[in-house]
């Protein structure tokens, strides 16, 4: 394997540390907002360095554009998503 | 504090922005192949964000988006790290608790720009807006983690070039 | 590389499932929200790997859409606050 492709295997693993951690958040935490700050946070980091592997293995400015793109978007969607969750449980909806 | 008032002047503002990203994104995705349908498409997104658009657009320079970027980048970074070290730790030291933050950021742009990325920074989760709008509740892992959040008001105001609070009349 | 690239997403598969127990669980509502979050991040990466895996650059544009509708399934569930604050 070539350096790059260790660096993408590196940021991988690390990517799905993330993913884990954050599911490991979502099951241990007591309350709806400590879940809701290990799904997004933890995700996201987990997301963006996934994305940073595949981009280091396509070598294509293009692909590599809509990775990043992908990854912004995760993060509108999280944070869109978190706010309108936490908001819903803090009055007390069901 | 006339925030609903929005002159046409503005509005070409917000068509002009939103077609330069929307351009952009068609650039990078599709590359000059079909080239016209990519700006019919800019054009119908811009025009349709601008109708709706519902407060002015404010000015911002570059050089100070790429300053918030490399910030923003490095927080969430931290935030990351530190809400999976928290989960990870067998003594999963969080201190859970709301706080209350008051908001003088003007409405718009730098407002949202707040609310959603307060969720991205360690140990912070913005979670409600109070009724009248000028509280933002925020959810909090452990006590430091509203420094983050004041860092954040600075950087917002740098950007936008607002004053900062004690000057503002916001 | 390949096997790699297939365990990454048996892993995120497998950290799927167990997320889904806390989904499954409840105890309130907005946990069971919290599946919209979780399934729109790992899936996107799931589809982001998948892409990589099998030489299939249309799963990118899966991926993307997938990302995009995610924000608007949440925005739709609860809609935007307005109304009775001033938005």
């Amino acid at each position: 394997m070539s350096a790059s492709e260790w660096v993408a295997v590196a940021l991988l693993i690390a990517g799905c540390f993330f993913y884990l951690a954050g599911t490991i958040g979502l099951l241990r935490f007591g309350d709806v907002h400590s879940r809701l700050h290990a799904l997004t946070k933890a995700d996201n980091l987990g997301l963006m360095l996934v994305c940073a592997a595949l981009a280091m293995l396509s070598a294509n400015w293009r692909t590599a554009a809509l990775l990043v793109l992908v990854w912004l978007l995760g993060l509108l969607a999280a944070t869109v998503s978190a706010h309108l969750i936490a908001r819903h449980a803090r009055r007390g909806g069901d | 504090m006339g925030k609903r008032f929005i002159s046409n002047r503005q509005r070409l503002v917000w068509i002009g922005q939103t077609f330069l990203v929307l351009a952009v994104i068609w650039l990078t995705l599709n590359g000059l192949d079909g080239w016209w349908l990519g700006l019919l498409a800019a054009s119908v997104g811009a025009v349709t964000g601008g109708l709706l658009a519902s407060g002015r657009p404010y000015p911002w320079r570059p050089h100070r988006l790429a300053g918030f970027a490399v910030f923003f980048l490095f927080e969430s970074f931290k935030g990351g790290m530190d809400v999976a070290w928290r989960a990870l730790k067998p003594k999963m030291p969080i201190a859970p608790e709301f706080r209350h933050y008051p908001l003088d950021l003007p409405e718009g742009q730098p407002r949202t720009l707040m609310v959603s990325v307060i969720s991205l920074l360690p140990g912070t989760l913005s979670a409600d807006l109070s009724d009248d709008g000028q509280e933002l509740v925020v959810h909090t892992l452990m006590p430091e983690a509203m420094d983050s959040v004041n860092r954040l008001d600075r950087r917002i105001r740098h950007l936008f070039s607002l004053e900062l609070p004690e000057s503002g009349e916001e | 590389m390949s096997q790699i690239l297939g365990l990454a997403i048996l892993f995120l598969l497998l950290n799927l499932v167990a997320g889904l127990w806390r989904v499954a669980r409840g105890p309130t509502g907005a946990d069971r929200m919290l599946a919209a979050l979780l399934f729109g991040s790992t899936t996107v990466a799931v589809l982001l790997i998948m892409a990589e895996w099998m030489a299939m650059p249309a799963l990118r544009s899966v991926a993307l859409l997938f990302v995009m509708l995610a924000s608007i399934v949440t925005i739709a569930f609860f809609g935007l606050p307005t109304g009775d604050d001033e938005r």
